[in-house]
């Protein structure tokens, strides 16, 4: 199973009536965390269905761990090497934990009793417990557990941390972060929660409406990018290809910029008309930022 | 398909209470009408029951969602409620034998046992589930159990008008019924067909549904 990319995605197409996955290509690198930000219908399932073989699509390959999901040929094994953790726990109510083990080896040809209780233990997650009688953050512990258990090397997280309280979410952030130490891992997240993202991924997907606007280094996107927080008459002096994005509102304009370097130091001085003018501030981005500014202009960069 | 097949099994144990309870009350109203076949044809329906309601208990946590996403993929799901299925039916059949065994054993002579009718109950059954399950897969398992319902009483209907058919005829169904192994052989047939039918379509909804 050595491929160059954990998952590989070409012009991936799927209609829907009033929603269409436009064309979306991308590849997730071993020894990565790929986050995927977009806001509700913006097609983030989709694309997690489609990898998953979930759902019919109209045109484009899909390959994950190197097999082609859209092929019959060559079975299901792939799925093997696929975590994957969806937005509830989806474990039937009335099942015990310690059932869970006995049933999971016989569905996964790898699966790992030690690994799997090691996990319980480290999450203390009750052997006699019914799955009915746990709370949130401990069902999708025991999903993510399940999901680690057995040979996966590419998680597949869709809204896996929605509805946690932040100390769950953190500690199961850390488990993804142990896990893709191993450079034969990868990990893809989507998340609403753009802080999680911003902590853990090593790329940035952001998508909208069915089109991919972003996939970048997070780190560069970061560094890259700012706010300046000006008035209308400095912002209409800024160059139109480095604005990613602006908002206005009576009382300020904010533009999201790239290149932030180029505003630093005299950059910002120079947007003023007299030196009576109100100083422009630079501020530095989040990912939240990133998502609205440019899902609010639809910029594609 | 054994893990999936294990899953189902530990789930309906948590309920096993509860079937065992009506069962008993079964038997009880079995005894008191002196019909005993209906006590087998009941454990047929109840056994029937048990698959619908993990396949309600899979749609309420997206299961069925999970397990495609695993080695077992869409046809380890799908063939995994019909053996269910099969199983399930089998053991109320099974069950209902011996119930009844033990009853006739301690209660005496209590009536008579109509095996003809056990057998076309189970076939009616086998055909309405064959029937229910490609719709549970393709529009969930509510509008299916409408859809079983519907077929139950569809083919209970067909059923009567058969034997009323048989009868004007001047060939009553005494006559078919002469022949067990015939008769027998006929409903294996169905039911084989039935289910080998409506498995390949089930495939097909589960590959083509949007999970």
């Amino acid at each position: 199973m050595i491929t160059q990319n954990a998952v590989d995605v070409k012009n991936l197409t799927k209609r829907y009536n009033g929603f269409c996955l436009k064309n979306i290509s991308f590849q997730i690198p071993w020894g990565c965390v790929v986050g995927f930000v977009g806001e509700n219908g913006a097609g983030k399932s989709t694309t997690i269905k489609a990898m998953l073989g979930l759902l019919p699509v109209e045109e484009g390959e899909i390959y994950v761990a190197g097999h082609n999901v859209r092929e019959e040929a060559g079975g299901d094994d792939w799925r093997e090497y696929t975590g994957v953790v969806f937005d509830e726990c989806n474990f039937p109510a009335e099942l015990r934990i310690k059932n869970i083990s006995k049933c999971m080896k016989y569905i996964f040809r790898t699966w790992d009793e030690q690994r799997f209780s090691g996990y319980l233990n480290r999450f203390e997650l009750p052997l006699n417990k019914k799955v009915k009688e746990l709370s949130k953050g401990m069902k999708m512990k025991l999903s993510i557990a399940a999901a680690l258990s057995h040979d996966s090397r590419i998680l597949i997280l869709d809204e896996a941390t929605g509805g946690l309280d932040p100390v769950v979410r953190n500690e199961i952030l850390d488990i993804f972060r142990e896990f893709v130490e191993d450079e034969q891992h990868a990990v893809f997240i989507s998340s609403h929660i753009t802080s999680d993202i911003e902590k853990i991924a090593d790329y940035i997907m952001l998508i909208h409406k069915g089109k991919l606007l972003l996939y970048e280094n997070k780190d560069e996107l970061i560094y890259n990018y700012g706010i300046v927080r000006c008035t209308g008459q400095q912002a209409a002096r800024i160059p139109e290809e480095l604005i990613k994005g602006k908002w206005e509102n009576a009382f300020e304009t904010s533009v999201l910029v790239k290149d932030r370097a180029l505003f630093e130091n005299d950059g910002l001085e120079a947007l003023m008309e007299s030196p009576r003018d109100a100083r422009p501030v630079l501020d530095k981005v989040t990912i939240e930022d990133i998502l609205v500014y440019m899902v609010k202009n639809e910029v594609q960069l | 398909m054994k893990g999936l097949l294990l899953k189902d099994l530990y789930t309906m144990k948590g309920y096993a209470k509860q079937y065992v309870i009506v069962f008993v009350l079964m038997a009880g109203w079995a005894v008191f009408m002196k019909n005993m076949s209906f006590l087998v044809m009941y454990a047929i329906i109840l056994g029937g029951m048990l698959v619908l309601s993990t396949l309600s208990l899979d749609e309420a946590v997206h299961f069925d969602r999970w397990s495609i996403a695993t080695p077992a993929g869409a046809r380890g799901m799908v063939r995994e409620k019909y053996l269910l299925l099969l199983l399930a039916v089998a053991a109320g059949t099974a069950a209902g034998f011996l119930l009844n065994l033990v009853l006739v054993t301690l209660f005496g002579g209590m009536g008579s046992f109509e095996w003809e009718g056990l057998i076309i109950t189970a076939v009616l059954f086998v055909i309405a589930y064959a029937v229910m399950l490609p719709v549970n897969f393709k529009l969930g398992v509510e509008k299916a159990r409408y859809v079983y319902i519907g077929t139950v009483l569809g083919a209970a209907v067909i059923l009567t008008g058969v034997l009323k058919m048989f009868e004007y005829s001047g060939r009553p169904l005494e006559k078919m019924t002469e022949n067990p192994p015939v008769l027998m052989g006929v409903s294996a047939c169905i039911c084989v067909l039935a289910l080998a039918v409506s498995y390949a379509i089930s495939l097909k909804m589960v590959k083509c549904r949007e999970w």
